[in-house]
């Protein structure tokens, strides 16, 4: 029974971890690119 | 391209809108992060997550001349072949560029005046799309009132360098306290600008 307990235990706390590492892994930003350091000047024009 | 004309819109809001196909009308990805230079202030593209909750970052990104229409609720493309351009402008300027998110940033002006953390940034959205303002919160300045956030104008040029976002002092003069009436100070505070371009140093 104890047994049990823990594995779902485990298995609940993984199962957060992963949700956890997933949100952190698909969240955003505004990020602004030094283009100088690249040499180049405005990236792209609408079409 | 087709955008509603001249639509200010916080760049925060783009991120998790669906890139959808007009051939197939087929949702590809989603935008991860948003991506402008700071060389002309101009909106580069997207870095992309595969879709659903499951889906991680892609490979691909969505350079701005890939973007066939950007409006409030999806990004356009016109093929979902747009997303395979691994050579395309925005990857050459991610390889050697510098790049850091602006979110959380502090922004002082060229006086040495701390003037807030930057909650977001604004986007002009037309042909060119640029930036051309932040908002900003936990000003003591400028927000007396606590959780209080204003925008402020920038020039044409950036300077983002370090762990601070550095502003002209005269953005001062020029603060919004809505998205509605911001896009008349930032001509206004350009005119300005050009008019007394010594200012303009950052």
């Amino acid at each position: 029974m104890e047994i049990a307990i823990a594995v779902a235990v485990i298995l609940v706390l993984l199962l957060v971890l992963a949700v956890v590492v997933q949100r952190k892994r698909r969240s955003g930003g505004v990020i602004a690119a030094d283009t100088r350091a690249s040499g180049r000047g405005r990236g792209g024009k609408g079409r | 391209m087709t955008t509603t004309p001249s639509l200010l819109l916080r760049a925060t809001e783009l991120i998790g809108h669906p890139v959808v196909t007009i051939d197939a009308g087929e949702a590809v990805a989603e935008v991860k992060d948003v991506v402008y230079g700071t060389t002309e202030a101009a909106l580069l593209g997207f870095t992309l997550n595969n879709r659903g909750f499951l889906g991680g970052p892609m490979k691909q990104v969505l350079a701005w001349a890939r973007v066939a229409a950007l409006g409030r609720h999806a990004v356009m493309i016109a093929t979902a072949g747009d997303l395979d351009e691994r050579d395309d402008v925005l990857v050459e300027d991610f390889k050697g560029a510098r790049r850091r998110n602006v979110i959380s940033s502090e922004v002082i002006t060229d006086a040495g005046e701390r003037l807030g953390e930057v909650t977001d940034v604004v986007l002009l959205v037309d042909a060119e799309p640029e930036v051309v303002g932040y908002e900003i919160g936990g000003s003591e300045i400028l927000t007396p009132r606590k959780g209080g956030h204003v925008f402020i104008p920038l020039p044409e040029t950036l300077a983002v360098s370090g762990e601070a976002l550095m502003v002209p002092a005269a953005v001062r003069d020029f603060v919004s306290d809505d998205l509605a009436g911001f896009g008349a100070s930032v001509e206004r505070f350009r005119d300005h600008l050009r008019r007394s371009p010594t200012e303009q140093n950052t």
